[in-house]
């Protein structure tokens, strides 16, 4: 019986395991003085460390602009020449990456709006994680079902041994 | 609050890891059917808690609610901390793997600091409850502030103590509000856990 929950525990934890170690990727932009500075993370605590950032200027789409590496606290730093959207792609190269998009408009390159912030177009690539609100719905859906495996593995040994007494 | 990899030496990650194992099975086993539930809700509010976070003197720190889990749970807590530790760190990377043994004896020993506290059936109920609150949360950063200084940084990390004295009062005030409404919802809740291990035959734990 023991074997038996122990092995289903087992089977719980390694069929989450894909969705537990995947990570979300986070990027943060901000845009002064002519420079976009870009912090990609895997939660605020830990960033994507040299991790490989390709930039795709807005009338080239398919030749990069700029390519180069995250530094040790995720950030990456580029001087946009012209106006327009431009993409940002950081790639850690084990599994997890996300494209941000970037949007420098004209005569704000000082400082940009908060409308400007709120129009950066962010898509996860299929190598992003969960985000947080399934992370924490993973994280419960595991809690409860460690225990009621182990409730259910407590409940049966006590009704064999009521069965076994009478 | 939870002590990421690569501050602590690895030896000492090791070593407490193993001891809070052996705390598991020794304060888990012998969980009783009307335990086990209680300990699962209790997991499930501790995981969440830490993601609700306060800023604080350029800061943020977060919940912990090992006050309430020592108050519900009694030698339980040590478990379920252990548990929802361990999915933080696997899920929200909150905290490191390497040292999970000793976030878990840093916050096991504060909710079971806050246990022995509420025991102390001297003390009026909502003092004792706020004071567990507060002891749930400034035992383990004090242990975490010992345990840097014994890996050999500086005096300086005791300001940390500073900012978690805040955050033992905010949580002093989440215990004392939990206390009271349990006390009208669901009082039996707040009964001494050991007691009602006491009243349960436990079935096949040889």
């Amino acid at each position: 019986m023991i074997k038996r929950a122990a092995f289903l525990t087992l089977l719980i934890v390694v069929g989450f395991s894909a969705g537990v170690f995947a990570h979300g990727v986070n990027t943060e932009t901000s845009f002064h003085a002519g420079v976009a500075v870009v912090r990609s993370t895997y939660s605020p605590e830990q960033p994507l460390a040299d991790a490989l950032v390709t930039i795709y200027s807005p009338g080239d789409r398919i030749n990069a602009w700029q390519t180069g590496r995250t530094d040790k606290t995720g950030h990456f730093a580029f001087l946009p020449d012209i106006d327009g959207e431009w993409i940002f792609f950081v790639d850690d190269q084990k599994g997890h990456s996300k494209k941000t998009a970037i949007i420098i408009e004209p005569d704000k390159t000082e400082s940009p709006e908060p409308d400007a912030t709120d129009d950066m177009a962010e898509h996860d690539t299929p190598g992003s994680g969960p985000g947080t609100f399934h992370r924490i719905i993973l994280g419960l859906a595991l809690i409860f079902g460690i225990t009621g495996i182990f409730y259910g593995f407590r409940s049966r040994q006590s009704r064999k041994q009521i069965h076994k007494d009478i | 609050m939870h002590i990421s990899d690569g501050i602590i030496s690895t030896p000492v990650c090791l070593t407490a890891t193993a001891a809070a194992i052996g705390l598991v099975y020794l304060t888990g086993r012998r969980a009783t059917t009307e335990e086990i539930p209680r300990m699962g809700i209790t997991g499930a509010a501790l995981f969440v808690a830490s993601l609700i976070h306060f800023p604080v003197a350029g800061t943020s720190i977060h919940l912990g609610l090992f006050g309430i889990a020592g108050i519900i749970l009694g030698r339980r807590s040590f478990p379920v901390v252990f548990t929802a530790l361990l999915f933080q760190a696997l899920i929200f990377q909150h905290g490191g793997l390497l040292t999970l043994g000793v976030n878990a004896i840093n916050m096991g020993t504060g909710a079971f600091m806050a246990w022995i506290i509420w025991r102390i059936t001297a003390i009026p109920e909502y003092a004792r409850a706020a004071l567990a609150g507060f002891t749930g949360i400034i035992v383990p950063a004090l242990l975490m502030i010992a345990e840097f200084r014994i890996t050999g940084y500086g005096s300086a990390v005791a300001v940390i103590a500073l900012i978690y004295i805040i955050a033992a009062l905010i949580e002093g005030g989440i215990t004392l509000s939990a206390v009271v409404f349990f006390r009208k919802v669901k009082p039996d809740i707040l009964a001494n856990p050991v007691l009602n291990c006491k009243h349960e035959k436990v079935y096949g734990d040889d």
